[in-house]
């Protein structure tokens, strides 16, 4: 495996869209590939990163209520 | 109430067991793709009130999370999106592969500048960036870096080849990446090189 097709499929690394073998064979090339790992990694922790920081879970509570609501009052108009 | 029947009760029972326990990754993927808490409040209501009137459709066993997105992703695009009168401004302007990495490795080991970097941008600006992105490639990145779906759920939850998920994807991670370089550059988190 060269480097654009490395680069080409650590997306599906970084995804876990790969197959064991073809996971092995992508970090083969990595392994061996210090500009290709670096990118690598990169991704992976810009990937954490973004999933980090945006994940902050919002407060729902008030919401399910109103939903739980909802949910009583169309029962009760469906009879 | 011996004249409703039994079945009713045991219905929402399941409901609320099943489909309401996602309510929190729903709630947090309909902010980013509505922009505001007002309209992600009816967007999630929308969702479950469908979902309910279909429930009898929903296929026990089956990935109950993944239906439910799948409901609120059509609702906001078919809905919602329709409602929303500012145009979609979508940035055509090719963006190079590895444009993050390049620009910060551009920048010299010296100081780390990539440590520096995912350190210092703050939380809300990844939530802007992410909220700047044109929808059909925010809708793709939501579900894949927010909610862990995997490139064949997401063709699912959209309706999309498989292809069509992956160039997506793969475009609106170098988006996101362009945007978020240009607050760290904003911000003073990273001097732009001369
Ligand atoms: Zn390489």
């Amino acid at each position: 495996m060269n480097c654009e097709e490395a680069l080409k499929r650590l997306f599906e690394v970084v995804d876990k869209e790969v197959t064991q073998a073809d996971k092995e064979e992508i970090l083969e090339h990595l392994e061996h590939c210090r500009h290709c790992m670096s990118r690598f990694e990169f991704e992976e922790v810009f990937k954490t990163f973004v999933s980090e920081k945006a994940c902050i879970s919002c407060d729902s509570e008030k919401l399910k209520n109103k939903i739980l609501f909802r949910l009583d009052q169309s029962r009760g108009s469906s009879r | 109430m011996n004249d409703r029947p039994s079945g009713d009760n045991e219905n929402k029972q399941r409901f609320e067991a099943e489909a309401l326990i996602h309510l929190n990754t729903l709630h947090r993927t309909a902010l980013r793709m509505t922009k505001n808490e007002g309209d992600a409040d009816d967007l999630v209501q929308d969702t479950y009130m469908k979902a309910y009137r279909f429930w009898d459709k929903f296929e026990e066993g089956s990935n109950c999370r993944a239906w439910l997105f799948k409901i609120m992703t059509n609702l906001f695009i078919n809905d919602y999106r329709a409602k929303s009168r500012s145009p979609q401004i979508v940035d055509l302007e090719d963006v190079d592969d590895d444009f993050l990495f390049g620009h910060l490795s551009a920048l010299g080991p010296a100081d780390n500048p990539e440590k520096h970097f995912f350190n210092k941008v703050f939380d809300d600006d990844v939530k802007l960036a992410i909220d700047e992105l044109p929808d059909d490639f925010k809708i793709v990145v939501v579900l894949s870096f927010l909610e862990g779906f995997s490139y064949q759920e997401i063709a699912d939850i959209t309706d999309l080849q498989i292809g069509t998920v992956k160039s997506r994807l793969h475009r609106g991670r170098k988006l996101l990446q362009k945007s978020l370089w240009k607050y760290a550059i904003k911000n003073g988190f990273i001097k732009e090189p001369a």
